[in-house]
């Protein structure tokens, strides 16, 4: 997926109006460490969603014959490790 | 189940994805998830082990302590192995009789498996990072 930086911006401005940044640097957290801190909160905010959308992805999903089999010969390989 | 902090994410995933997809399909998922790491691991700890064997030369008791470390490795994986071959029996099982008690030995395998795969990456992590 390509970058979108308006996107971006856009959503940091979202994150960034529920974050005083001024009081982060009152209690003593360097200014440098506030965009960290961003994106903390970003990726915080963000997971009940990713978690949502990956459960979807896996609702869509049911194995097959052919599943089954892969897994089996990853199971193969973890039964002979040496040939891992 | 003992959840360790680093594979609490991989639990509360299957926790939620239980309760909205369909269980044979989650459950599969899990296997593949674990079975995929699993792999990963081993196959990243043969690469550790060539090259720890090379620089070992001809240092007996280094030697003795990187084979009894790969042992311990070769283990786990077939501990895994041998985990994710009942499960899925037990998830083809399931999915042949959907009965509650095929559903409960299925859950209860699934707790050996995530204490199997939680076990062996954090061994490798070990032997890795030491």
């Amino acid at each position: 997926m390509a970058f979108d930086q308006l996107k971006f911006d856009a959503v940091k401005a979202q994150i960034d109006a529920g974050i005083d940044t001024a009081a982060l640097v009152a209690e003593g957290i360097a200014p440098q460490y506030i965009p960290l801190i961003v994106l903390g909160q970003a990726v915080a905010k963000a997971l009940p969603d990713l978690y949502a959308d990956v459960a979807k992805l896996i609702e869509q999903t049911e194995p097959t014959e052919a599943d089954s089999a892969a897994l089996a010969l990853k199971i193969a390989a973890l039964e002979h490790p040496e040939t891992a | 189940m003992k959840f360790t902090p680093k594979f609490l994410p991989l639990a509360a995933l299957l926790t939620l994805l239980t309760g909205c997809a369909s269980f044979n399909a989650t459950v599969f998922n899990t296997e593949k998830t674990a079975a995929d790491t699993s792999v990963a691991a081993v196959h990243a700890y043969n690469q550790l082990y060539a090259i720890e064997v090379q620089d070992a030369g001809t240092n007996a008791a280094k030697l003795a302590q990187i084979n009894s470390e790969r042992d311990q490795v070769y283990d786990a994986s077939r501990r895994i192995g041998a985990s994710l071959k009942l499960v899925e029996a037990l998830r083809l099982a399931y999915v042949t009789n959907s009965a509650d008690t095929n559903r409960l030995a299925l859950q209860s395998g699934l707790s050996g498996l995530s204490q199997n795969s939680s076990n062996i990456t954090a061994l490798i992590h070990v032997f890795i990072t030491k």
